[in-house]
């Protein structure tokens, strides 16, 4: 499973719901499981953005999919980006690269 | 191979470089041909960023490593973005996420009937397709193994079960089941038959697998044990796409410990080559299966028969990989 960080901004009819049905928040977590991802963490930020999610699925494509559906609802804008633990980041860059080049 | 689109933005000083000698452009195919990325196509832009790639790279890190080497990143900004492919995205969406199963009817007798009668249509079709040569080594291991067990392969390719399944003597073979992602093979409404749910249950003897999804996952193979059943793993969670042996999984080590029942690895050989991960076309090969050491539980812990059984999956490996590409195969092998 890789890990993506999405972060979320509520639209005004986002931000009614979520005042309504606090509660609704779970419900979109189960749906990602539904839809083959888990959220790790979230958090709700002052700022920019209003959360901040970890998600880990399997593939580019399905956190591609997560991404549309959620966004298609019209109570939040997402952007996704793809994100490597810290650890696995200053392995990649002691590596050597697997071809060698002729410069 | 997933696709990137990079995109590069020039500094000043890259500008003046390209501008005194156009041919530094090279250096980017050059350091991402490095990183295993290849460029499939390339343009100079108008507009806020100055060129794109869009390149072909093995997976995330290596086309993210690959945008850091160091002729980009002292002359341009750049940013790399995952590509999906856009009529693969539009199938995504149109399909359903939610899956189904698992179906319990599959241990009953007319389940195991019919998946014996689908047997030569399911399998044997396949293996006598794309197997040129079929050997199995150490067959005689199942003589001392009594049903129920676990058996555990290394996964290299959707072949694998045609090839594991002709190693295996009919005994357990008639009454074995598998696991398979239930995001791949356990969607609800797909169009062909073969891909149904209820057919994955009935004729192949899967069982979904929640990706990711803790100790729940081993809940209905555990039920299945418990019913006499044979189970077949693959502990390296997902196909291999480097040359070495993924880190095995506790999972089957969880189950036979708690079942009390032995684990039987065999390793299959030459199935990489026949269909590797990411590639559609497949070309017919050798293959060979070996049966190894059945690992039995008892006065083990878990981390113990896992070990047993990756260090005898290991040696083997490390044998037939230096046999295909000669005693220094494993030197460069990514190891995770």
């Amino acid at each position: 499973m890789a890990t993506y960080v999405m972060l979320s901004t509520l639209t005004d009819e986002g931000r009614k719901t979520l005042k309504e049905r606090p509660e609704r928040l779970n419900a979109v977590n189960k749906e990602i499981e539904e839809m083959g991802a888990r959220v790790t963490a979230q958090y709700a930020v002052l700022g920019g953005y209003d959360f901040v999610n970890i998600i880990e699925a399997p593939t580019n494509e399905i956190m591609a999919r997560i991404s549309m559906e959620l966004g298609s609802r019209g109570t939040i804008k997402v952007t996704t980006f793809p994100a490597m633990a810290i650890s696995q980041f200053v392995e990649l860059m002691q590596a050597n690269p697997p071809r060698a080049g002729d410069a | 191979m997933p696709h990137y689109v990079l995109l590069m933005r020039d500094h000043s000083t890259g500008l003046k470089a390209i501008r005194e000698d156009p041919t530094v452009l090279e250096g980017v195919r050059d350091a991402l041909e490095r990183w295993e990325a290849k460029i499939l196509h390339s343009y100079r832009l108008m507009g806020i960023w100055d060129q794109v790639y869009v390149v072909d790279a093995p997976d995330n890190f290596k086309a993210y490593r690959a945008t850091l080497a160091q002729e980009m990143g002292t002359t341009a900004d750049t940013e790399i973005l995952p590509a999906i492919d856009l009529p693969l995205f539009q199938r995504l969406l149109s399909q359903t996420t939610a899956t189904e199963g698992p179906h319990q009817w599959q241990i009953q007798w007319w389940a195991r009937i019919a998946r014996v009668a689908m047997y030569p249509y399911a399998y044997d079709r396949w293996a006598r397709r794309y197997f040129t040569e079929h050997k199995v080594h150490g067959a005689e291991k199942w003589a001392s193994v009594q049903a129920p067990c676990i058996v555990v392969a290394n996964h290299a390719s959707h072949f694998d079960q045609y090839c594991l399944m002709k190693a295996v003597p009919w005994r357990i073979r008639s009454n074995l089941f598998f696991g398979a992602a239930a995001d791949r093979w356990f969607l609800k409404g797909r169009k062909e038959v073969t891909l149904r749910p209820w057919y994955q249950s009935l004729v192949n003897g899967a069982y979904p697998i929640h990706r990711g999804g803790g100790s729940k996952t081993l809940e209905y193979p555990a039920w299945l044990l418990e019913h006499g059943a044979n189970l077949m793993l693959f502990p390296e969670g997902t196909r291999a796409r480097g040359r070495a042996l993924s880190k095995f999984k506790h999972g089957a080590a969880i189950l036979a410990e708690k079942a009390g029942v032995p684990v039987v690895p065999v390793y299959l050989e030459g199935l990489q080559a026949i269909r590797p991960p990411g590639t559609k076309e497949a070309k017919p090969g050798p293959v060979a299966a070996h049966v190894l050491d059945p690992v039995h539980p008892q006065g083990l812990s878990v981390p113990q028969i896992t070990n047993a059984v990756y260090q005898q999956m290991k040696s083997t490996h490390e044998a037939a990989m230096a046999r295909r590409y000669g005693a220094d195969a494993m030197k460069n092998a990514d190891s995770n």
